[in-house]
């Protein structure tokens, strides 16, 4: 055990220790996590640029499109500023999609992280404010986007036109409406880092999702170091994807007309805003109507703030609802073809296609609140047991197995009954997840992990196996979990949680194949002279039984008593 | 704040008996196959939804354009 610096225990460092470093996370979770990371990454990065920016820009109408160029040519680094800035807020809208579809996969929305993700849906609606007003106005495109969107405000009755001059600081964008989306643009960078702060707060309540979607308060490690090292990795793969474009490709994602100051003669022939916001304003295309526009951006927002309230699901991760996982995939697509709509111009066949891919988009939302019933309707409408039809429990275990086998096809390739046992046969790639499934199910609940008894049948082909050993809950759960294989790596010894062999596995039947566990334990205790009961040794027996020939190597396991 | 108990997962192996990474490169093929097999229906619906309507757009922009030959 590492001591602890004294220095960890006085108040705000022990807040930031108990949340930063010592934070309590599953130990499972995937590279997907690490977007979040990345999204506080970004904006210090959009944050730190931007401050030195500032420092060389002038918001004036005469002046902007001049200051500009200064800071790319005349400023030291100041290219390297700007491009960093440009890009970086491409990255970050990139970084921040992919941990909102990674939150809609693993359903990390779902019950009790409700307000986490209301929170998320107001930091992407503040970037969003962030990022169009600090789109510059006085360049081609920038400024006639700006005038488009602002326009957009007019849709509102009775006061919609005087909210687009108080926008505006006058009747067209001007230097007014700079100097008014300058200042914004400064400081609403920290309210986002505010909401970030109350986002992680939120987060922490509970604890993070993991890509199983099930509760994992029993499997959890440090913060500090898996975590830190997970997300550095992340942050060096970031690092070189956001280099590629601030070094070789800075304009890219940009568009050339913004190298034109801006011109109120002259409208170009397809007004664009920049890519992140492409498939909102292709939602907005999609209705003639301003007004019906209008509303469905809201409507997108609000689907987005509704989605935790209106979802029906008991199974939180798309890895074990096909149907969902489906149309978790339909939606991206569909919001890739959004994406690819809100670029073209206003004809057909594009907006028929955006007007399909609109629908399509509220589909997903529309469908989230039957989702969840019809898919637990057609898990249970897929048992072969009549009386599950009458809403009793399983009565007939073979059924039960079947239909978890139909379940989990490729976790479970096997099942055999014996008189006292239930045994699954699985391979090693999926057995975390299935011990993980098993022991929280309803039906195949087992107390603990038992032992694990690896058993060498030289005279057979398969010769490797590894029995999982469970103290099952209930009668029908299963009892063990068995990996067949030609080949087996060497294992080393390592200390874990466990439990008492002697004092709780109920092994009756001596017919079985393998080895009574319990009498191997206790002899082996006996013949060493081990009073303590929590000892762990590793041994290999070599025996022959039925005239075959065994070699079983045991792994015991130290037990604490919980307090 | 959940109260959890963390354990403590100790390795005490020697940095000469130890390799780093070494599990990243190994069955390579085996492991993309696998991944693959795991993953090609939800590929798939993703890709195919994407690629046919913009080959559909293409299609009828070129339609379009010869319309003046019927």
């Amino acid at each position: 055990m590492v001591r602890r610096l004294s220095i960890l225990k006085q108040p705000i460092f022990s807040t930031l220790n108990n949340h930063l470093i010592d934070y309590p996370t599953p130990s499972n979770l995937s590279y997907w996590w690490s977007f979040g990371s990345l999204a506080g990454l970004c904006l210090v990065i959009q944050i730190i640029t931007g401050v030195f920016l500032a420092m060389h820009y002038t918001p004036h109408v005469d002046l902007a499109f001049l200051s500009v160029e200064h800071i790319m040519r005349d400023v030291k680094g100041g290219w390297l500023l700007r491009y960093m800035h440009a890009n970086g807020a491409s990255m970050f809208f990139i970084v921040v999609y992919l941990h909102i579809f990674r939150g809609l996969y693993y359903g990390s929305y779902a019950s009790p992280r409700e307000l986490v993700w209301c929170l998320g849906v107001v930091i992407l609606l503040l970037m969003i404010v962030t990022a169009f007003i600090g789109y510059g106005k006085l360049r081609q495109m920038s400024f006639w986007g700006a005038t488009v969107i602002t326009s957009l405000a007019s849709a509102i009755p009775v006061v919609g036109d005087t909210i687009v001059t108080w926008l505006w600081g006058g009747f067209s964008v001007d230097n007014a409406t700079l100097n008014r989306f300058f200042s914004p643009h400064y400081l609403l960078p920290f309210i986002i880092a505010g909401a970030a702060i109350l986002h992680l707060a939120a987060l922490h309540q509970y604890g993070s999702n993991n890509p199983l979607g099930i509760n994992s308060s029993v499997d959890k490690i440090a913060f500090y170091p898996y975590f830190y090292v997970k997300d550095l990795v992340g942050w060096v793969a970031f690092a070189i994807f956001f280099s590629i474009f601030v070094f070789y490709a800075p304009n890219v994602l940009g568009h050339p007309d913004n190298y034109i100051p801006a011109n109120p003669m002259s409208t170009p022939a397809h007004i664009v805003p920049e890519w992140y916001f492409l498939p909102v304003y292709a939602i907005l295309r999609s209705i003639s109507n301003k007004s019906g526009g209008v509303a469905a951006i809201g409507l997108v927002f609000v689907s987005l703030f509704a989605l935790p309230f209106i979802n029906t699901s008991y199974v939180r991760s798309s890895s074990f609802r096909l149907i969902h996982q489906k149309l978790f995939w339909l939606l991206l697509a569909d919001c890739l073809l959004l994406g690819w709509i809100g670029c073209q111009p206003v004809e057909a066949p594009y907006v028929t296609i955006g007007q399909i891919a609109s629908v399509g988009f509220f589909f997903y939302f529309a469908i989230t609140p039957i989702l969840g019933k019809l898919e637990a309707r057609l898990i249970q409408n897929s048992n072969v047991c009549e009386d599950l039809k009458k809403k009793r429990r399983f009565v007939d275990n073979q059924s039960f197995f079947k239909s978890l086998i139909a379940t989990l096809p490729k976790w479970i390739h096997q099942f055999q009954k014996s008189k006292h046992e239930n045994i699954l046969y699985t391979n090693p790639d999926y057995l975390f997840q299935l011990l993980w499934f098993l022991k929280y199910h309803t039906n195949t609940r087992f107390q603990v992990l038992i032992d694990i008894c690896g058993v060498d049948h030289p005279s057979r082909k398969r010769r490797f196996e590894v029995v999982y050993n469970l103290l099952r809950a209930t009668a029908k759960s299963p009892n063990k979990v068995l990996i067949c294989a030609k080949q087996m790596r060497r294992c080393r010894s390592l200390q874990r949680d466990g439990h008492d062999l002697s004092n709780r596995y109920t092994a009756r039947d001596t017919q079985r194949d393998e080895l009574p566990m319990e009498n191997i334990a206790c002899r082996e205790r006996e013949s060493q002279g081990i009073a303590n009961p929590w000892a762990i040794p590793n041994r290999v027996f070599e025996t022959q039984l039925n005239g075959e020939k065994k070699l079983f190597i045991f792994f015991f396991f130290i037990c604490e008593r919980e307090v | 704040m959940v109260a959890v108990r963390l354990r403590e997962v100790a390795y005490t192996l020697s940095p000469m008996h130890q390799n780093v990474m070494n599990g990243l490169w190994k069955d390579a093929a085996v492991k993309l196959r696998k991944r693959v097999a795991d993953n090609w229906t939800c590929a798939l619906t993703l890709v195919v939804p994407v690629a046919s309507t913009y080959w559909y757009a293409e299609h009828f922009r070129q339609e379009e354009k010869l319309q003046h030959r019927t």
